[in-house]
C-alpha cells in the first residue's frame, strides 16, 4: 500500500490517493487524515502526482 | 441495638423477631443483616439490590442518558460491510462501526458480524466476530487488536489526568474457541497513535465455544494527558495477540502503551481460532450494570458521527448535485445526516470508476474515468470530485451518479 499525490485543492490542502496491492484506489484522503500521518511518521513518502504538463 | 426480624433456615416457625426501642429496625436472613430502616431511611447494605438476572446494584445510579460510554457495543451497525468478512489490514482498519482493527501484518484475521452465525447471548442480535487466518507468531514489536477509541467528548467527565479520575467497570459477553486468559487495556491516545499511558486487564474464558459476561473494573488514572475534546479521550483495546513489548502486568497503569498482559491466550497464533463479543459496556463506577439499550436510529446517528456512507443499492442513483467546472471534471456536494465529528478527512469507494458516472448537459451519464476524490468538507457537508474523460460543459449543473448498486461513497471522520 502507498499514498501518492493528487492534487491541491482550492484550500491548499493536498488531496491523496491510498493505492492498495492490487493497484486499485478505494480511498481518498486529505493530508490531515490520521492514518495518512500515521504511515507518513512511519518514515514513508508518497508518490508525487502525474506530470499533468 | 436495633430490633431485628431475621427469616432463619433451621428449626421451627422460620422468623425470629426481636424488639428494643432503638427505632431502627434490621432485616436478617439467617442471622445476616442485609437491610435497615430506621429514621434516615432504607439502607440495603453492601449486597444492594439483587435483580431477577442475578445484577445487582450498590450504589446511587450511574446516570442514565450516557451510561455506557461505547458506540455501538451490541455490534448493530456495520455501515461498511454489511455483514461481509472484513480482512484486517496494516495499521489501523475500521470493521463494524466504531471498532478498530490493528496488526503490523496484514490478513491475520477477519472480522464480521454475526461470523459463522452462532447463537449471540440472549437479548442480543448480533456480535463481532474475530477469525484467526494462520497459525501466525508475533514478533515482539507487533500488536493485533479490535477496539474503540472514545471521543474526549463522551469521557471528559471521568477525570482522568486528576485526583479526581474515577473508577470505570467495563462489562462484556465474550465467547472463543480457545480458552485460558486473555488480554486487553485502556490507554490514553494522543497523536498518531502513540499511548503514553495504559492499564493492562485480563479476563479467563473458561469454557470453549460458550458465551460468558466478564467485568473488568480500572480504577481512573490520576496522571497522564487525556483528551476531553473532540480529539480521542480514551481507548479501548481487546487483544487478538500481542508482542512481548505491548504485553504488561494486568491491573496497574503504566507509562506507556500496552495492549494486553503477559502470558495471553493468542487469537491469532492459532489458526481458525474465533473470539466474538458483544454487549460491551463502559460505565463509570465499579460495578457493572444492566447493558444500556438503544434505539437503532440513535446508534446509527451515534456512528455516523464518525463515518457515514451512501450505498446506491440502485443503478441510476444520484449521489448528490453539483456542477461542472471544466470538460473533465464536476463537483458534488453532500449533506450528512449528523455532523461529523470533524470535517472529514477521507473518501472511500468501491474502486471501480467504472460504477460512476457523472452527468451532461442532454442529461446522459458520462461514465467516470477515475474514482471519486475527496475535495473539500464542512463537519456537516462534503464536496466530491467526479473525473470523466471528456464530455463535460463547464458552469453546468451536474450530478454524480451510480452507475452499479454497490457503488458508494464513504465519509471518514474517524480518530
Amino acid at each position: 500500500m502507498i499514498y501518492k499525490l493528487l492534487h491541491t485543492n482550492n484550500q491548499g490542502i493536498k488531496i491523496y490517493a491510498r493505492i492498495e496491492d492490487d493497484g486499485k484506489c478505494y480511498l481518498t484522503c486529505t493530508e490531515n487524515d490520521q492514518a495518512y500521518l500515521k504511515w507518513v511518521s512511519e518514515g514513508n513518502t508518497p508518490e508525487p502526482a502525474d506530470n499533468q504538463g | 441495638m436495633a430490633s431485628t426480624i431475621n427469616a432463619i433456615t433451621t428449626g421451627a416457625g422460620g422468623v425470629i423477631t426481636t424488639a428494643d426501642s432503638s427505632g431502627v429496625l434490621q432485616l436478617q436472613a439467617a442471622g445476616t443483616t442485609v437491610a435497615t430502616i430506621q429514621s434516615t431511611g432504607l439502607n440495603l447494605g453492601s449486597n444492594g439490590v439483587v435483580f431477577s438476572d442475578s445484577s445487582s446494584q450498590t450504589a446511587a445510579a450511574s446516570p442514565y442518558v450516557l451510561k455506557n460510554r461505547i458506540i455501538n457495543g451490541a455490534m448493530v451497525v456495520d455501515q461498511r460491510n454489511a455483514g461481509a468478512s472484513y480482512t484486517q489490514p496494516v495499521n489501523q482498519g475500521y470493521s463494524l462501526d466504531r471498532w478498530f482493527t490493528t496488526g503490523g501484518v496484514t490478513s491475520k484475521f477477519t472480522v464480521q458480524q454475526n461470523a459463522a452465525a452462532v447463537t449471540p447471548p440472549t437479548g442480543y442480535k448480533y456480535y463481532l466476530g474475530v477469525t484467526s487466518s494462520s497459525a501466525y507468531s508475533i514478533g515482539a514489536g507487533d500488536n493485533y487488536t479490535i477496539g474503540q477509541l472514545i471521543e474526549g467528548f463522551n469521557v471528559s467527565d471521568l477525570m482522568y489526568g486528576t485526583a479526581s479520575a474515577q473508577t470505570i467497570t467495563i462489562s462484556f459477553w465474550v465467547r472463543s474457541s480457545l480458552t485460558g486468559t486473555f488480554g486487553g487495556s485502556i490507554a490514553n491516545q494522543l497523536t498518531l497513535n502513540t499511548p503514553t499511558r495504559s492499564y493492562p486487564f485480563s479476563f479467563t474464558i473458561s469454557v470453549a465455544n460458550t458465551w460468558e459476561q466478564k467485568t473488568v473494573t480500572i480504577t481512573g488514572d490520576t496522571t497522564g494527558t487525556w483528551g476531553t475534546t473532540n480529539s480521542t479521550g480514551l481507548c479501548l483495546n481487546f487483544s487478538m495477540g500481542s508482542g512481548t513489548s505491548y504485553q504488561g502486568t494486568a491491573g496497574a497503569w503504566v507509562a506507556s502503551n500496552k495492549t494486553s498482559v503477559t502470558g495471553e491466550t493468542q487469537i491469532v497464533a492459532n489458526n481458525a481460532s474465533t473470539f466474538y463479543i458483544t454487549g460491551v459496556q463502559l460505565e463509570v463506577g465499579s460495578t457493572a450494570t444492566p447493558f444500556e439499550r438503544r434505539l437503532y436510529n440513535q446508534e446509527l446517528a451515534n456512528c455516523q458521527r464518525y463515518y457515514y456512507r451512501q450505498t446506491a443499492g440502485v443503478v441510476g442513483i444520484r449521489f448528490g448535485g453539483g456542477q461542472a467546472y471544466s470538460t473533465v471534471n464536476a463537483v458534488t456536494a453532500s449533506q450528512f445526516p449528523v455532523p461529523m465529528r470533524i470535517a472529514p478527512t477521507a473518501l472511500e469507494q468501491n474502486g471501480t470508476a467504472a460504477h460512476y458516472a457523472v452527468m451532461n448537459s442532454t442529461a446522459s451519464g458520462v461514465t467516470c474515468s477515475a474514482v471519486p476524490i475527496i475535495n473539500n468538507g464542512t463537519s456537516w457537508m462534503a464536496e466530491t470530485v467526479f473525473t470523466v474523460a471528456s464530455g463535460l460543459v463547464a458552469g453546468n449543473a451536474t450530478f454524480g451518479v451510480a452507475l452499479n448498486a454497490t457503488a458508494y461513497l464513504g465519509w471518514s471522520a474517524e480518530l
